[in-house]
């Protein structure tokens, strides 16, 4: 896997098991795959792996089990916030580029309204 | 931390130039460490002198405490950048001669490694292509249970099935009692197992530290920076 | 070690294996040829007769000699290939110290004239008694009986020459490698070796003029140059630096005298190369 965002690859892969969490792939409660195995799959070092999962567990996403592994959170709660505060990164990109080029809050709201529409 | 290798002052002089010179450089126990610099930066003759197929010329160089000799050969395994095997051997042979050799060797693990990478016992060392051979003889190297492992261009001219097959046995044999040092300039492929980074230039260290930290710090790939320092 | 030396014999067997085969039949033809020859001998012309049995004497030693130096010059390369081919590589990240690695390979040559030379003894012991029946035990006989103190200690003389100079010869190898690298000057070795041996022979000779002390072998008696008289019946030059002598009193054969001091010499210089070549290829050694 090559990354390629000017971030740490530990970072990188937090993001990447977030994006999992959020969009439904990964679910409460469920085992993370090990180290070995996520850094064999990613083909990136095993202390890279274990840097992600220690500020992922910092952050109350996972907890780990001694002996059994990792696991995502069983807190609704967190998971819902997680949802909340990516949607608000992203939106509030998206609105600082639309910004950038000159576009109003109102023209905004109005072409995400229309684009909402036909992609429905 | 404890340093497995301390160098001090390391030099090399050949008739006509330096091929290093007064390079300081520790190698932390348990890591992957990538060295970094084009053709002619002193990579392959660091390695050479930490494997003790080179003397220097000038400084001290201490692996695992001992200079190198008997007992450093016994406790590094070594994959030179070329077909170091006996031309008479078999796939097998091979395997009997590092089991013979190195207290250390796991048969098992070869076997096991043998058949992920897809090689025949009974094929001679000498009909391998370059990607069989440069897997066979990495095979040898990590079923090994070294102290140090010294890989040296391990990717270079395989083509991409192989390379990530290669790649993929590097990160399952890895583990934290061992460090490993690794020479590459295709650092985009590399990059994402390293623990620190060496960048050699004209037989000095131009930049080391670690690889995530790098990043953080230049917000940037090893890869780019690397452009950035040689490009 | 016993392992490497296990290896050594497992890469070079084949080509060794393939001299032999050689020899075994060079020396059929030409026995065969011999003994074709004296049952048809022709007494009308004796001297075509002999002038065939000198042909193939010619002939046999063409061969000895041919198969030797080729066997020579491939134990010689197969130290080479360790410095200069990718194979060093392998060789010189063992465990191993220097000495081993120096030793296995002249454990390995030894071996291997030793077994060429047994073999075609033996063979061509059986084909003769084959051949040429009865009368040819005796003269078998008569040979093992001339066997003795003499014979044996000059063989073992001619082996530790034999040896020492093998030993120059790996020594010149590491040498050149050492001094120009990767500069691989073909006859550098060999100019080095010839200067190198030339070196010892003068000081073996010093040295057996300097202390002209011999040892009778016939009587274990220490005698001086002086008490031996044979001033004018040295058949071995101490001058060549082979320091053995046979006596020769009134040109009968009377025992063979060794020269203590030029032997330790040749012996001292001997381990001297070997522990160098050692320490060359272990301490200075530049792939």
């Amino acid at each position: 896997m090559i990354f390629k965002d000017n971030l740490p690859i530990y970072i990188q892969i937090m993001n990447i098991i977030k994006k999992r969490i959020v969009s439904g792939n990964l679910k409460e409660g469920e085992k993370l795959p090990s180290v070995r195995e996520l850094s064999t799959e990613l083909k990136v070092n095993p202390n890279t792996i274990q840097r992600s999962y220690q500020e992922l567990e910092r952050e109350n996403l996972v907890f780990t089990q001694r002996g059994m592994g990792t696991f995502i959170t069983e807190d609704k709660e967190i998971i819902k916030e997680l949802k909340r505060d990516m949607a608000s990164s992203i939106i509030n990109n998206f609105i600082e580029n639309m910004k950038s080029l000159g576009f109003t809050s109102q023209d905004i709201i109005e072409l995400v309204n229309n684009e909402v529409k036909e992609v429905k | 931390m404890t340093n497995i290798i301390e160098i001090k002052g390391l030099s090399k002089s050949y008739l006509n130039k330096k091929a290093l010179n007064n390079l300081d450089l520790n190698i932390e126990k348990g890591k992957v460490v990538g060295i970094l610099g084009p053709n002619g930066s002193g990579k392959t003759t660091l390695i050479k002198i930490i494997t003790g197929i080179l003397r220097q010329s000038k400084g001290e160089i201490l692996i695992d405490g001992s200079k190198p000799g008997v007992y450093t050969k016994s406790i590094v395994s070594y994959l030179p950048d070329r077909n170091f095997l006996y031309k008479w051997m078999t796939v097998e042979d091979s395997i009997k001669f590092y089991k013979d050799f190195y207290k250390d060797f796991d048969e098992s693990k070869a076997y096991e490694l043998l058949k992920f990478m897809k090689l025949d016992r009974k094929a001679k060392v000498e009909s391998l292509s370059k990607g069989m051979n440069e897997k066979l003889n990495l095979t040898l190297v990590l079923s090994r249970n070294a102290k140090i492992y010294i890989l040296d261009e391990p990717i270079a001219g395989v083509d991409p099935v192989a390379r990530d097959q290669i790649l993929d046995a590097i990160i399952k044999n890895y583990n934290r009692e061992s460090t490993m040092i690794i020479t590459t300039h295709l650092v985009r492929d590399m990059e994402n197992i390293f623990d620190d980074v060496v960048f050699l230039r004209e037989g000095v260290v131009e930049l080391s530290g670690n690889a995530e930290e790098l990043r953080e710090e230049r917000s940037m790939q090893i890869d780019d920076l690397y452009k950035e320092i040689f490009g | 070690m016993g392992k490497f030396i296990k290896y050594e014999i497992k890469g070079t067997y084949k080509f060794i294996l393939g001299i032999l085969v050689m020899l075994l039949i060079a020396s059929t033809i030409i026995q065969l040829n011999i003994s074709n020859e004296i049952k048809n001998f022709d007494y009308s012309s004796v001297n075509g007769e002999i002038n065939f049995m000198r042909f193939m004497f010619f002939v046999s030693t063409l061969v000895i000699f041919g198969a030797a130096i080729t066997a020579f010059f491939y134990i010689v390369g197969s130290f080479r290939k360790e410095l200069y081919e990718d194979r060093g590589y392998l060789t010189f990240t063992l465990p191993l110290t220097g000495n081993q690695i120096v030793g296995t390979k002249l454990i390995v040559a030894f071996l291997w004239y030793f077994v060429l030379g047994a073999a075609v003894l033996l063979y061509n012991i059986l084909l003769a008694i084959i051949l040429f029946g009865g009368q040819w035990m005796e003269i078998f006989k008569d040979i093992f009986n001339t066997i003795n103190i003499n014979t044996l200690s000059f063989t073992l003389i001619s082996l530790l020459s034999a040896v020492t100079s093998l030993i120059l010869i790996y020594f010149s190898i590491a040498l050149s490698k050492v001094s120009i690298r990767n500069k691989k000057i073909g006859g550098l070795w060999f100019i080095l070796f010839l200067v190198l041996s030339a070196i010892v022979a003068y000081i073996v000779s010093k040295v057996n003029l300097a202390l002209p002390y011999y040892l009778d072998l016939n009587t274990f008696k220490l005698a001086g140059i002086q008490e031996l008289s044979m001033l004018d019946h040295m058949s071995f030059s101490s001058g060549t630096g082979r320091s053995m002598v046979l006596g020769l009193g009134q040109g009968v054969f009377s025992g063979m005298y060794i020269n203590i001091f030029g032997t330790l010499t040749q012996l001292i210089i001997g381990i001297a190369t070997f522990i160098g070549t050692g320490y060359l290829i272990e301490k200075k050694i530049d792939l």
